[in-house]
């Protein structure tokens, strides 16, 4: 429970963020108000440390922006709103549900498009809410991650990462397509001891960024190609005598296939598909090779491609030919669904009926049969973050009623007929995972709800209470059920024991390292159907997906579009959340980096505005000359600065990725798979 | 009771109706303001031709442009809450707030709701302002002139110290954004009256 010190009520949180760090966090609070924030020194991972953004929570808290009262607008867009009680947009939505029931004898005109941006297990109480009313229509599937995670799947059987800490253990550290000096800033500390300790770190990404300023090996690879890199860098090593025979003999499935695919591919063709010299490569591979201990930290953006789980799977096969996977301060480390375990009784499927969130415009568009009338919007800005918004925006248009919960007035939120403001993770109650430490840690509740804020729990409570007040029997959410009775049901004796406690309410004490392994399958024993891993995947093959990790080349700049546009996470943010708080923004206008040579082409100077455009339309960013970017790349940090039409996602085509289905339900986005020009203004 | 006593409660019932009237107006009866403005002009001469439009369509503008201006949902465009133009980062229920509260309390009042709704929101300081302005009257009415001035001098302290240093600013914001005659004209209603009151500080200032 909270505890006091120095006239401070002291509470725990962990950073519902969908970030690596999901950090610890400690709430000071006198008077009834929030006055600091620290971090956790009881959290192992983040240990105290905060970043920028967590350390100016107390403005997102306080901010003046947020939102107070549920308001309906009148005329989506129109920004005419009308403040009116809880009661009354309970008793609005309530009676357009059972009227689209009444007219539709159906509850698949009920949609949900939810996402990551609380990541607390109570937040799924909105999918509880919806289930709880029969088959209605849900966003399913991923933005960020998904075909990354089949990759590994198919590879290893299962999302598991090391402690981070192993990388202190590691002679060799790959940050391959991360930047954590920017998005994980927790773990460079071990970044650093492990330098200290003499490892090499490699950073390998398209763009010059701060974590490559960092490293000891910088390579610059084209977007998309990492895995030409990764199997050319296979085939070297093995071909030189450097692989670890053992670790393939015995541990490995499909390796004679997969050896004889290596044996066919052509060195100069895959260097020059990535952007290397053959040279440089091997004396990347002369250095990897000469080790065991290769800590491979894949980062989500080189799977952002649309052969994105293909290029995990030859970073996963170059892993396992140098026999790193299992090692201590070895393996190939993606992210981990170890400490996810819990029950998700809000997630017990009626029968739903799940749209493609990635593709939603347009699935939306296709439904063969009941269309979506009503939309509830929770945790996600899809207006800001969807590709396809104009489409988006003329499928919302067809909609009855459009419903968000919020904290700001995001994109989506303008866009809606009502919005509910929601609470903090200082005002609610909520346990937290992470997927990239073994931590997790409990939110209690520090401070009374901002104005009139609710929780998501609290609201679909209230939806029920209000829809059966109606008509009885409507909802079968439980209405009285305390937040405690909800995590009493979402754990288990399993996750109890993972994480050394007999209740939940335990984590008061501080976070909770999980009793898995610290060094990922050291085993050896993989949870594919074989027990190995698997160059050969049968499952792989069974989703149509080539069951060998192989090359494909990627899509690149050509003909009037002659510029990549990478859309990368900004550094003060997180997706669309925290550049609308005044200290964190950045720049007052969304910014493209340029190439010196680049600009000096289309004489372009920093701070001038710039048109980049595609077939798919046009935006107006403020050009910032640099020369991190290569001057085939337009680089555009994401997130959403308020008052600003500029989408980025205006311009992307939506691709899908290779894989992402088994794992999310969706495959993913080839977010960086976008050609632009562009003009000055 | 002398005559300059029967002045001084006619007075303070007059400026007492007014707070009233835009305590109202700022806790969500928006529809008040008509009447706030129009009660102005019988109390002092206001230059400005304050001109609300009768018309119902006007008053649903009104009431948009009122939420715009000091509801939200988006950002506030004229902030009715103090710690929101003296706190330095515009943040509310801040160091700010918490002054305002500790005057409350100093006159032995405290706001229900506390924690999630900022005591410094303007509609609650002109509640504070009507208590202390009620008080003064009850008491000149029981003849106890010295517990009067006490709750007149309070009420000085608090305009001079809080309302007076940032509702003219909230008033120019809403001069600046402000769509409808109706939430404008109230603004201007306010500053008129709000001068007056600091003129008087100034004039018993002078006397004294």
């Amino acid at each position: 429970m909270a505890y006091n010190e120095d006239g401070y009520q002291i509470t725990r949180h962990i950073c519902p963020r969908n970030c690596y760090d999901t950090c610890g966090m400690l709430a000071y609070v006198r008077k009834g108000r929030l006055e600091k924030i620290t971090g956790d020194p009881a959290h192992g991972y983040t240990k105290g440390k905060l970043c920028s953004k967590g350390q100016n929570y107390i403005q997102r808290v306080y901010s003046s922006d947020r939102i107070r009262f549920p308001l309906r607008q009148m005329g989506r867009g129109s920004g005419r709103w009308e403040r009116i009680t809880w009661e009354q947009a309970m008793e609005i939505i309530c009676e357009r549900i059972l009227n689209l029931k009444d007219r539709y004898h159906s509850t698949l005109p009920f949609c949900l498009n939810k996402y990551s941006g609380n990541f607390g297990v109570l937040h799924s109480a909105v999918e509880g809410m919806f289930n709880s009313l029969g088959p209605t229509t849900q966003a399913r599937g991923s933005p960020c991650w998904s075909a990354g995670l089949d990759a590994q799947l198919y590879d290893m059987g299962y999302n598991r990462n090391s402690d981070p800490g192993e990388m202190e253990k590691a002679d060799i550290i790959i940050l391959w397509g991360v930047n954590p000096a920017w998005t994980a800033i927790h773990s460079l500390p071990y970044i650093y001891r492990a330098q200290e300790k003499g490892a090499t770190v490699i950073v390998i990404d398209p763009v010059y960024t701060q974590t490559a300023r960092k490293a000891d090996y910088f390579v610059q690879t084209k977007p998309g190609e990492d895995g030409a890199l990764a199997l050319a860098l296979a085939k070297i090593i093995y071909e030189s005598g450097n692989g670890d025979q053992n670790f393939i003999d015995h541990h490995t499935l499909g390796w004679p296939l997969f050896k004889d695919y290596l044996a066919n591919l052509n060195l100069d063709y895959l260097a020059a598909q990535c952007g290397q010299e053959l040279g440089r490569i091997q004396e990347l591979a002369a250095i990897i090779g000469s080790t065991r201990a290769v800590f491979i930290w894949a980062g989500f953006g080189l799977q952002r491609h649309i052969h994105g789980g293909q290029t995990l799977r030859a970073i996963d096969a170059l892993g396992a030919i140098t026999g790193c996977i299992g090692m201590p301060g070895g393996g190939v480390h993606y992210a981990h669904q170890l400490t996810w375990g819990f029950n998700y009784n809000f997630l017990k499927d009626p029968g739903n009926r799940y749209l493609n969130i990635n593709t939603f415009a347009h699935e939306l568009n296709h439904l063969q049969e009941q269309s979506v009338k009503m939309l509830w919007v929770s945790c996600r800005n899809l207006l800001a973050q969807d590709t396809a918004g104009k489409m988006l925006r003329k499928e919302l248009d067809k909609l009855e009623l459009i419903v968000t919960v919020e904290q700001f007035l995001t994109e989506t939120a303008c866009y809606s007929d009502i919005v509910l403001p929601a609470t903090t993770q200082f005002e609610e109650m909520d346990v937290v995972p992470s997927y990239w430490h073994h931590w997790i840690g409990l939110n209690e509740q520090a401070i009374l709800p901002y104005f009139e804020a609710k929780s998501d729990l609290e609201i679909g409570q209230l939806l029920a209470k209000t829809l059966n007040t109606y008509r009885p029997g409507s909802s079968s959410f439980p209405i009285e059920k305390s937040p405690g009775s909800f995590l009493d049901e979402e754990f288990n004796e399993k996750l109890y024991a993972l994480l050394g406690i007999s209740h939940w309410s335990e984590l008061a004490a501080g976070p909770r390292q999980a009793a898995v392994s610290t060094t990922a399958w050291s085993s050896k024993t993989f949870a594919t159907p074989s027990g190995k891993f698997e160059f050969f995947s049968a499952k792989a093959q069974r989703e149509n997906i080539p069951p060998l990790a192989q090359y494909h080349k990627g899509m690149s700049p050509q003909g009037k579009y002659p510029y990549w546009l990478i859309t990368s996470h900004a550094q003060q943010g997180l997706n669309s959340q925290f550049q609308n708080i005044t200290k964190l923004a950045k720049n007052k206008k969304p910014v493209v980096f340029i190439h010196p040579q680049t600009a000096a082409v289309k004489g372009v100077k920093t701070g001038q505005m710039v048109r980049v455009y595609n077939k798919l339309g046009v935006i107006t960013l403020q050009a910032h000359v640099s020369p991190d970017t290569p001057s085939d790349i337009l680089v555009c940090h994401q997130g959403w600065l308020p008052g600003s039409e500029t989408r980025l996602n205006d311009l992307n085509d939506g691709l899908p990725t290779d894989m992402g289905r088994v794992s999310t339900g969706s495959q993913g986005v080839a977010f960086y798979d976008v050609f632009v020009d562009f003009d000055p203004v | 009771m002398p005559n300059h006593t029967f002045d001084r409660i006619t007075d303070l019932a007059k400026r007492y109706s007014l707070y009233s009237l835009f305590k109202q107006y700022y806790q969500g009866e928006w529809e008040l303001a008509r009447k706030a403005a129009a009660t102005i002009q019988q109390y002092i001469p206001v230059n400005d031709n304050l001109s609300f439009q009768q018309d119902h369509q006007l008053d649903k503008a009104a009431l948009f442009d009122y939420n715009r201006l000091f509801v939200g949902p988006g950002k506030l465009l004229a902030s009715p809450y103090e710690s929101a133009y003296r706190n330095a980062q515009g943040l509310v229920m801040q160091e700010e707030t918490l002054f305002v509260r500790q005057f409350y309390l100093q006159a032995g009042i405290e706001v229900s709701n506390k924690n999630a709704f900022p005591d410094d929101h303007l509609g609650l300081e002109f509640e504070f302002i009507c208590y202390l302005l009620a008080r003064e009257g009850e008491r000149l009415q029981a003849d106890d002139s010295s517990t009067a001035n006490h709750y007149a001098a309070l009420y000085q302290e608090f305009c001079q110290q809080h309302i007076l240093s940032w509702v003219y600013q909230h008033c120019d914001d809403i001069l600046t954004h402000g769509r409808t005659s109706l939430c404008r004209d109230t603004a201007i209603a306010l500053v008129r009256f709000l001068q007056t009151e600091e003129a008087n500080f100034l004039s018993k200032e002078e006397f004294v």
